[in-house]
């Protein structure tokens, strides 16, 4: 399903600024096939939450151009609006925004939790809005044999690697800091790109779709979140997500409570 | 001339003004371009004071500069080629 077509359509300026998905929406498909992939015969990939429904709100445009924090601000305040669980925030930089904030917070408010990768810095500070408390910030892992040792992913080895599991590491890419919660895998992820085809990609990106994607796996399987409504809610599967993790014994800073157990 | 920049605005409190009014607000007020709106945001262009002028009257709503985020990077890049194998 393209939304993005669906979503502009009667709107030509919308259309040329935000064009189908595969004129330069390969990010947020990648994203997309993390959390929720149905896996079939021609198409065995599967997603952490295939059962999850998933929608799009495209805050990037074809221009290749970076996003503004209005259309970031827009886009929470429609999936607030159209009762979305989770959001999914693959994007980030800069120093706190105020307007994103305040959005985020509004989500919060309506029982929404909202992940968000710590961005690709290379072990520089947690970039907003991962750095916001609320949210949840996801960094980076690797695991040394799930690629190629001579691929490009061998350069995102670094320290601080698993203890005991010494193949695991935090991608030299991840940023760190205090406001991590999780990590999640983001190095040599495999997943859908546009026209039925699937690639690699690493990043907090990805990282943070396979913790959301646990976050719709965990709600959908406890009522006792599901009735609770507001802050109440959010706080309630953020406390659920940190108690499915365990340590990979990366340190506090880089991995938080650590991996989710279904990852 | 005046600096122009663009601000976005947001109705904080429901209780505030409605973006419709505000919009009406500043469609008369000189100096001052709408450029999109999706409720509860106005995303408007002007100079800084002439904006807060007319926002303050306003309560419940805030003004925030525009701001670019960057795209993401994701795809593998070789910063140095690996050694030669021998």
């Amino acid at each position: 399903m393209n939304l993005v077509q669906e979503e502009t359509a009667g709107d030509p300026g919308a259309s040329v600024d935000f064009g189908p998905a595969a004129n330069g929406g390969e990010h947020s498909t990648h994203v997309a096939g993390i959390v929720g992939a149905r896996p079939s015969p021609a198409f065995p990939l599967r997603g952490v939450a295939p059962g999850a429904t998933i929608r799009s709100y495209r805050v990037f445009p074809n221009t290749g151009k970076g996003a503004t924090n209005f259309d970031i601000m827009n886009a929470i305040d429609r999936a607030v609006k159209d009762n979305c669980d989770i959001i999914n925030l693959s994007l980030g930089g800069g120093s706190e925004d105020e307007g994103v904030r305040a959005a985020i917070g509004k989500a919060l408010d309506h029982g929404v939790l909202v992940v968000a990768a710590a961005g690709n810095d290379s072990r520089k500070a947690v970039s907003f809005p991962a750095a916001f408390m609320p949210c949840v910030g996801v960094s980076a892992m690797g695991q040394k044999g799930s690629f190629p040792d001579d691929s490009s992913e061998a350069s995102d080895v670094d320290k601080p690697f698993g203890d005991p599991d010494k193949t695991c590491f935090i991608a030299g890419f991840s940023n760190f800091g205090p406001q991590i919660d999780l990590t999640g895998p983001g190095v040599g992820i495999v997943s859908t790109l546009p026209d039925d085809t699937y690639g690699v990609m690493s990043g907090t990106s990805m990282a943070c779709p396979a913790v959301a994607g646990v976050a719709a796996h965990l709600l959908s399987s406890q009522p006792a979140i599901q009735a609770k409504t507001g802050t109440e809610r959010a706080e309630a599967l953020k406390e659920a997500l940190a108690r499915s993790a365990a340590s990979k014994g990366f340190g506090r800073q880089f991995e938080g409570f650590g991996l989710p157990e279904r990852l | 001339m005046p600096n122009r920049q663009r601000f976005i605005l947001r109705q904080m409190e429901d209780s505030a003004a409605s973006p419709s009014d505000v919009a009406d607000h500043l469609e008369r007020t000189p100096g001052v371009d709408i450029v999109s709106q999706q409720e509860p945001n106005i995303l408007i262009e002007g100079d800084a004071s002439t904006i807060d002028s007319a926002v303050g009257r306003f309560p419940g709503w805030r003004t925030f500069p525009m701001r670019a985020i960057p795209v993401p990077t994701t795809r593998p890049s070789v910063l140095k080629p690996p050694a030669s194998k021998k």
